[in-house]
């Protein structure tokens, strides 16, 4: 029992040190155990810090384990930390990401067919903020590429694998009256990461190219 | 005579990419008459739709094509609609949506719906902070060349623990009848690196508790053995402590 203390506290102490997400297998290996004995003692450590109920929390993550912000400090820490705030996305980057993540993988062609709209630039823009990227081609005449999500995205939006997302309501479900009306936006920003070398996109993302 | 507009509002952003296209508008539509999807009038949200169209080329707002599109597609849908059904009479029969309108529409609604718990999900991981150390755990251990005040400070921490006080006459060692030389050191210190391939920093003496005597030999031999290139010490990236290893 001693020797479990003292691991559980090393492991502790190892996720502490570091800022960006450990993986299991890492965390195992310093420590000296199993895996399954290194999963073991970390949902017990995820647990501790949720009944804690303090200012961080546990959190598994993209495949590893790391020390984050308690969200009910969300609000206030992003009004504290001001500069260091994470921009958020555009309504329409969103909706089209949504797309991606619940559809993936997904051509250009029909994800212009779910949002009425040609979604060219926006899929360029998501590539460029590493969101969204090629995950091979469909096996149709033109053989299109199909797109998917990165592990980038896990990561944005704290989830530690895809069946994390909300699951989408099924809209028929609901009365008319749930419906919430939003207000059209007239512009919107695809603003493409500056240091994103677009030569990298597939052809049909390019500027000029035709669909 | 036409009057040139002051300006013109684009339906998109700068790449061309659009945000908001005609199922957006015809959502807005349904959401206005205040009725279930399933008993949308064709005839009026078609009508509608052309207005919208009408009312934004007045106001000098540029559309894409998919909103022409968009707008005889509804046409369209309504002339079919409207053809005489066989056994079917009505003078003033209001056809509701075709349902791969329907479908369509509710497909984009779920999307939409999606992303704005994305959104939510955005906004609060937004205000979710790491902490910003460095301290990077790798798969493989990162152990750096030591530096001389840190091997220095080593020894010292040893020193410190060292109960006696008093003043030791170091001669002893220089005349070879002192318990512990440079030499032996030197020849311990090789012995077990010959064994194990590495030694730990307390592995360096031989007692528990190493008497000052015992700590200046190991460490002028730790220096000889660095200077004849025979071994090198490392420190641990993340812990900070110290190894001795074979060249």
């Amino acid at each position: 029992m001693e020797e479990r203390t003292y691991t559980k506290g090393l492991l502790e102490a190892l996720l502490f040190l570091s800022s960006d997400p450990i993986k299991l297998s890492a965390l195992a290996k310093s420590a000296g155990i199993e895996k399954t004995e290194a999963r073991e003692l970390l949902d017990e450590l995820i647990l501790d810090y949720e009944e804690k109920e303090g200012g961080f929390l546990l959190r598994e993550i993209a495949g590893g384990y790391q020390f984050i912000t308690n969200q009910k400090y969300s609000e206030i820490l992003a009004h504290i930390f001001k500069d260091k705030k994470r921009e958020t996305l555009s309504r329409g980057t969103l909706d089209t990401l949504a797309i991606i993540a619940y559809k993936q993988p997904i051509t250009l062609t029909e994800l212009d067919e779910i949002r009425g709209v040609s979604s060219r630039a926006m899929v360029a823009s998501l590539m460029s903020k590493k969101l969204v990227k090629a995950v091979g081609q469909k096996e149709v005449p033109g053989r299109p590429t199909l797109y998917g999500t990165t592990n980038e995205f896990l990561l944005h939006f704290g989830l530690s694998k895809l069946t994390d997302l909300p699951t989408p309501v099924e809209v028929k479900e609901l009365k008319f009256e749930e419906f919430t009306p939003e207000s059209i936006i007239v512009t919107d920003e695809t603003e493409m990461n500056p240091d994103f070398d677009k030569s990298t996109l597939p052809a049909e993302l390019q500027e000029g190219s035709y669909e | 005579m036409s009057q040139t507009p002051e300006f013109i509002v684009r339906w998109q952003n700068q790449d061309g990419g659009l945000t908001e296209g005609p199922l957006t508008v015809l959502w807005s539509l349904i959401d206005s008459y205040k009725v279930d999807i399933f008993e949308v009038s064709l005839s009026r949200i078609t009508s509608d739709f052309i207005q919208f169209l009408r009312t934004s080329q007045s106001l000098s707002i540029e559309l894409t094509s998919e909103f022409a599109v968009m707008a005889s597609h509804l046409v369209y849908l309504k002339s079919k609609a409207l053809l005489p059904d066989p056994g079917f009479e009505e003078e003033d029969y209001d056809p509701p949506l075709p349902k791969e309108l329907v479908d369509k529409l509710l497909e984009h609604k779920k999307f939409q719906m999606a992303g704005q718990r994305l959104a939510e999900l955005d906004r609060l991981t937004a205000g979710m902070f790491t902490r910003e150390t460095n301290q990077v755990l790798d798969e493989t251990e990162v152990w750096l060349d030591v530096s001389l005040v840190d091997l220095i400070s080593a020894f010292n921490s040893i020193l410190e623990q060292e109960s006696s006080n008093e003043i030791e006459d170091l001669l002893p060692i220089y005349e070879g009848v002192a318990q512990y030389s440079v030499e032996d050191k030197m020849a311990y210190l090789q012995g077990l690196l010959e064994k194990t391939g590495e030694i730990h920093f307390m592995d360096l003496f031989e007692t528990e508790k190493p008497e000052k005597k015992e700590i200046v030999a190991a460490f002028l031999a730790v220096l000889e053995v660095v200077k004849i290139r025979v071994c090198k010490v490392l420190q641990h990236a993340v812990f900070g402590e110290i190894k001795i290893v074979k060249v």
